[in-house]
């Protein structure tokens, strides 16, 4: 894979990977082993409610305190990570591969079909997802599932107008040409130059946009359509814990800080990567 | 420009009328769209606007006068010719004209919008030409965590802790709201711009209230938006640095800086345009919760309180206003990049 | 070459930064201390504004409208601020005789609208037939005194310079026809004022959505959707001319930005705060708390005509859920004190409220109940809610509560509309509702809670699918009743027997809470949703 990743490279020379790369990998291990394991490693049941110990500061008993209604946060933090990370994951699966598609398509072939395609992209990107979102309210009922739907239908035009773009580029490089010559044509070109080409940007873009999923998912919470009671999903945990920001801060302070985390090692192992293939890409 | 230009002149032309041509089936088609997708939604607006207790005789009367008794093909030729002429109907919630609410409420958002746009663009590409020209050291990392800040943590939360500190304990800086209430209500709003506004007012302390107010909320949606311009732009121009031209130019003894400005950037420049459209775009429509916290008027929250009272008018009017400005938007930024090279 | 220039480079940058930085700080500083204080003949408030549909007495029927029409305008008869049980004195009306179906109704003699033109019968009568004629939202008060759109007009008469005869052709008592007059659906509005306004024959409804043409003790002055309504004393008003000069009432959608603003001083009065906010306020400096009861009752229904879960038609179900409802752990512990403790229809502090409260958190005979009748096998049921505080709260309380006897409740969380959109068809199995009377007068309540006509009316007994003809003639001879204390018997009556058999279980009432600046004074309120009184503030 990694020698498809990045051709010509020799693979036997991938022994020093960068740092970054192995933080942000090690890093995402750890959150996603915590999300597995989660049943195992909280002290408390999530669900478990205690009006006695409401609005608890962090203490050695519940070390992330409590929140509104007496329920543990470390233990809903764990928790939290499975739907948390499971929406992200879902998400991206989907908004990537469909927005390459649409934008190298759009950006190799040009002429008409670059134009169809440009104006449905223009065409799902006005569209507020919020729109969206209440659409799949109507049909589905609430949940967080109406949140992925709608950031995963109206999440790929990014995608698509980025590699738009680093197409067009490529299409003036003489790369291309020479790929060309060698007579790799058609969709080989495009799976083994192209779209190569397009991946560090659409790294570092996805890297960025998986925090800003969680945090919409988390304004949906504010807004009031946000996952279903009494599963803790780290975006309503945030979106419940600004009530009390300025008494109860931690309510809204560990997750806004598991999410920065998550983000962080999202962003590294992805910069990690591109600086990988980068060091071989410099030779 | 030289000779051959001139003569594209007609070419040109002929490709600009096939893109209004574009424009307008694209707002068409997200007019079918988000019309098809808000009937959809379980908000009934008869019953919010009748209330729980209304008798049936009144709710149908409701539902008469919003025309929501009316097969969707017919409201939606409706609002369509209306629209045409520059009518884009009541809104159900406020009873105003929609088209006076939006010259209201767009104005706003375009504000903060655009001054966020300067901002993280000049600083975005501050911090990513910085991190091109020392990569891998301890400044790039330092900057990177910090553009990262501003997109991973909740922005609402930043902005109710940003307004603890510098409004309610420091007092620096002005609090909710585009005004300090003295002027708030005094002042006539024309152009719906308030600094301008504010500065044509002519009374004194008008200006320096708005621009007290504002710097929360556009610092806010800096830090927010930084981060997706920095990041890719280092990206990319990392991506070019290795590639043989300019190895030839630090050859040659040009500077380091000299090469990332003026070597590598542009070649980088389209995707730097559509990374700069895709991010104004994002501002416009998701400065939703800084106009919340901040009791800011705006676009995105008109929308938000449209859909959530099933204000269809509302949402047709905001969504094609959003979406005229992400067309434009798109189709400035695709002009410009092939102005910038011919080629592509 | 190359460190020096990004050095020296990015030093002049900063240099230029903080030297605009500091300015603007200055400046800033400067402003924001100077306004501080905040005008001091100037009451802010700062609330959600989100609501209001329209300014037009006959259209606005939202929380923050209707408090704005009792500083805006006057009705006939109003509830005495100081007395509310009380309608004497209030209002437009000097006095009143009450003669076998009419009220003779005597104008006071000086009574003027913000204008300057005086009161007179045809103002009243143009108003009360034109909130029946555009049949809007509140139109259905008035209704129920069997006037509509064509009959109207037979009803008021006009008998003198200054009075009215006022009849009706329901089966209605005098003082329920007071109670529907002191709604303020039935504000008298300027006339000629507001026909001088009006769009094709709209009476003025457009020009009234954003203006005000009143003789209460404020007038519009601007109103910006969403965004604010700034009000200004009525010299011309009747009693003491409002001590202050203007209102600000801001619209903030955010509470804990509301918390803020008047922790600063900018906001002299934030509403709707969460209970958690309130109580963390209770010891500021420069703040006072202020609690007022409100008439809003919540209640737990359960929709018997559902035939997903049978059991939900079985008497036992309501009787356990009454007993698995954790009433004192909801109102005091999560929802501090924002709440009591409240088991019959008629809100604490109206005239035959009912104040016992037999109902406690008692999982073990709850499961008795259930066991007897056979329905402890495990019961699943949907709860619809509000999908914000504190809905969402007690939901997630009930679920725990109705866990431990064995009925799993699956929360639906879904905003405001949609929730009444399924209440109304019948969707819901059961739903966390509350309930505000629509004017002051204890049939409001009761042809909601214990009315069951099967006439296509709509009322909570008819969305749970309660039958009750025995229970529906009392309440209709209890609106009949023509002694006052014989009508507030017959309502504790019909409050006990909904306590006890129907299915819906009462179980909390609002209080309002409010935060203040400590330099407030003479801020009243009152029972229902529009006593809101500004007419004797002070700073």
């Amino acid at each position: 894979m990694l020698a498809w990743l990045f051709p010509g490279r020799d693979v036997q020379r991938i022994r020093a990977l960068p740092s970054s790369l192995l933080g942000g990998l090690l890093l995402l291990l750890l959150i996603m082993l915590s999300a597995l394991l989660a049943p195992w490693l909280s002290a408390h049941d999530p669900l478990t409610q205690n009006l006695a110990l409401r609005l608890q500061a962090p203490s050695l008993l519940h070390p992330c305190g409590t929140d509104g209604l007496g329920r543990d946060v470390l233990s809903r933090l764990l928790y939290g990570a499975r739907a948390t990370l499971g929406l992200v994951t879902l998400v991206a699966l989907f908004m990537v591969p469909l927005g390459l598609v649409i934008g190298i398509t759009a950006g190799y072939l040009g002429g008409w079909i670059d134009r169809v395609l440009s104006a449905l992209t223009n065409l799902v990107m006005a569209f507020p997802p919020l729109v969206l979102a209440l659409a799949f309210v109507g049909v589905l009922g609430p949940g967080l599932v109406n949140c992925a739907l709608a950031f995963m239908l109206t999440g790929w035009p990014t995608y698509a107008r980025l590699a738009r773009a680093q197409t067009l580029i490529l299409r003036r490089s003489e790369y291309l040409d020479a790929a060309r010559m060698q007579g790799i044509v058609g969709v080989r070109l495009l799976a083994g130059h192209v779209l190569p080409a397009c991946v560090p940007t659409m790294q570092v873009r996805l890297a960025l946009d998986l925090a800003s999923i969680i945090l919409a998912a988390s304004a949906f919470g504010f807004l009031g359509l946000g996952v279903r009671q009494p599963t803790p999903e780290w975006g309503s945990m945030i979106a419940d814990g600004s009530r009390v920001i300025f008494e109860q801060w931690w309510l809204a302070a560990f997750p806004g800080l598991l999410i920065f985390v998550v983000s962080l090692a999202f962003n590294l192992a992805a910069e990690g990567l591109r600086d990988f293939g980068d060091s071989r890409y410099a030779r | 420009m030289n000779a051959s230009r001139w003569l594209a002149w007609p070419h040109l032309l002929a490709s600009a009328a096939s893109s209004v041509a574009t424009l307008t089936g694209t707002l068409a088609a997200l007019l079918c769209v988000t019309f098809a997708l808000s009937s959809l939604s379980p908000v009934d607006p008869a019953l919010k606007l009748e209330g729980e207790h209304g008798s049936a005789a009144s709710y149908e009367q409701a539902r008469h006068r919003l025309g929501l008794d009316l097969s969707w093909p017919e409201r939606l030729g409706r609002y369509a010719t209306g629209a045409l002429h520059g009518d884009l109907g009541v809104s159900f919630s406020t009873g105003a004209p929609v088209a006076q609410d939006l010259r209201r409420v767009f104005p706003a958002t375009l504000e903060l919008a655009t001054l966020a746009m300067l901002g993280s663009t000049l600083l975005g590409l501050g911090l990513a030409f910085i991190s091109a020209v020392h990569p891998r050291g301890a400044t790039d990392a330092l900057l990177r965590v910090v553009s990262l800040a501003g997109n991973s943590l909740p922005i609402f939360w930043l902005g109710l802790l940003a307004l603890y500190l510098f409004y309610a304990q420091l007092q620096w800086l002005g609090g909710p709201g585009r005004l300090d209430d003295a002027y708030e209500y005094t002042i006539d709003m024309p152009t719906g711009l308030v600094l301008l506004d504010a500065w044509r007012s002519g009374v004194p302390g008008a200006f320096t209230s708005a621009v007290s107010h504002l710097v929360l909320p556009v610092a806010l949606l800096v830090a927010y938006a930084v981060g997706s311009i920095a990041r890719p732009v280092r990206a990319a121009l990392l991506a070019e640095a290795g590639k043989d031209y300019v190895l030839l130019a630090r050859a040659t003894g040009a500077g380091v800086w000299r090469v990332v400005l003026l070597h590598i950037f542009p070649a980088t420049g389209s995707l730097v345009l559509t990374l700069l459209a895709l991010t104004y775009a994002n501002l416009l429509q998701g400065a939703v919760l800084v106009e919340t916290v901040f009791a800011r008027p705006g676009i995105g929250r008109y929308l938000t309180t449209a859909l959530f009272a099933g204000d269809t008018p509302a949402i047709l009017g905001g969504t094609l206003v959003i979406g005229i400005c992400f067309v434009l938007i798109n189709g400035v930024t695709d002009l410009l990049a092939r102005l910038l090279d011919p080629r592509t | 070459m190359s460190r020096s220039d990004s050095s020296t480079s990015s030093s002049k940058l900063a240099g230029i930064c903080s030297r605009w930085w500091a300015t603007l700080l200055l400046a800033s500083g400067c402003l924001s201390g100077a306004c501080l204080a905040g005008p001091p003949q100037v009451l802010v408030v700062a609330q959600s504004l989100d609501d209001i549909t329209s300014l037009d007495p006959a259209e606005g029927y939202e929380l923050s409208s209707m408090q704005a029409f009792t500083s805006l305008y006057q009705r006939l008869v109003q509830p005495d601020p100081e007395h509310p049980e009380s309608m004497t004195g209030a209002g437009l009306a000097k006095g009143w005789q009450a003669e076998p179906g009419s009220l003779v109704f005597e104008l006071r003699p000086d009574a003027v609208f913000a204008s300057g033109r005086p009161v007179r019968p045809e103002d009243v009568i143009w108003s009360l037939s034109r909130a029946v004629k555009l049949n809007l939202a509140p139109a259905f008060i008035l209704n129920a005194l069997g006037w509509s759109a064509t009959t109207v007009g037979q009803h008021l008469t006009k008998l003198d310079e200054q009075r009215v005869r006022i009849t009706w052709s329901a089966p209605v008592g005098p003082s329920f026809v007071l109670g529907v007059l002191g709604a303020t659906v039935a504000s008298i509005v300027d006339e000629q004022e507001a026909e001088s306004h009006a769009e094709s024959g709209d009476s003025g409804n457009r020009w009234l959505h954003d203006h005000s043409a009143g003789s209460g003790a404020f007038k519009i002055r601007k109103y910006i959707p969403h965004e604010a309504l700034v009000l200004d004393a009525n010299p011309l008003s009747p009693g003491d001319a409002p001590r202050l000069k203007t209102i600000v009432i801001r619209s903030v959608p955010d509470a804990a930005t509301r918390e803020l603003l008047v922790r600063v001083g900018d906001a002299d009065i934030a509403r709707d705060l969460g209970p958690d906010q309130y109580a963390a306020l209770s010891d500021r400096p420069g703040l006072q708390l202020r609690q007022f009861p409100s008439a809003a009752v919540h209640y737990l229904l359960f929709n018997t005509a559902n035939t997903d879960v049978p059991a939900l038609s079985n008497p036992a179900l309501w009787q356990a859920a009454r007993w698995l409802i954790d009433y004192e752990g909801i109102s005091h512990g999560l929802l501090k004190d924002q709440f009591l403790v409240h088991q019959g229809f008629l809100a604490a502090g109206s005239p035959g409220a009912l104040d016992d409260t037999p109902y406690r958190l008692d999982v073990g005979r709850a499961r008795s109940i259930l066991h007897a009748a056979g329905l402890d096998k495990g019961l699943t049921i949907t709860l619809d809610v509000f999908n914000q505080a504190p809905f969402t709260d007690i939901a997630q309380s009930l679920q725990a509560t109705f866990a431990a006897a064995g009925i799993h409740l699956e929360i639906r969380p879904a905003l405001g509309g949609a929730v009444y959109a399924r209440v109304r068809s019948h969707s819901v199995q059961a739903v966390w509702l509350y309930w505000i009377p629509d004017y002051f007068d204890a049939h409001s309540s009761a042809s909601a809670f214990a009315l069951n006509l099967h006439d296509g009316s709509t009322s909570i007994a008819e969305r749970a699918g309660w039958q009750i003809p025995r229970l529906s003639d009392l309440t209709l001879s209890a609106v009949r009743e023509p002694d006052i204390g014989r009508r507030l018997e017959l309502y504790r009556q019909i409050q006990t027997e909904v306590q006890q058999s129907a299915p819906y279980v009462i179980a909390l009432q609002e209080r309002s809470q409010l935060v203040m600046r400590a330099n407030i004074r003479g801020y009243r309120q009152g029972l229902n949703a529009d006593m809101v009184y500004y007419d004797q503030v002070t700073k």
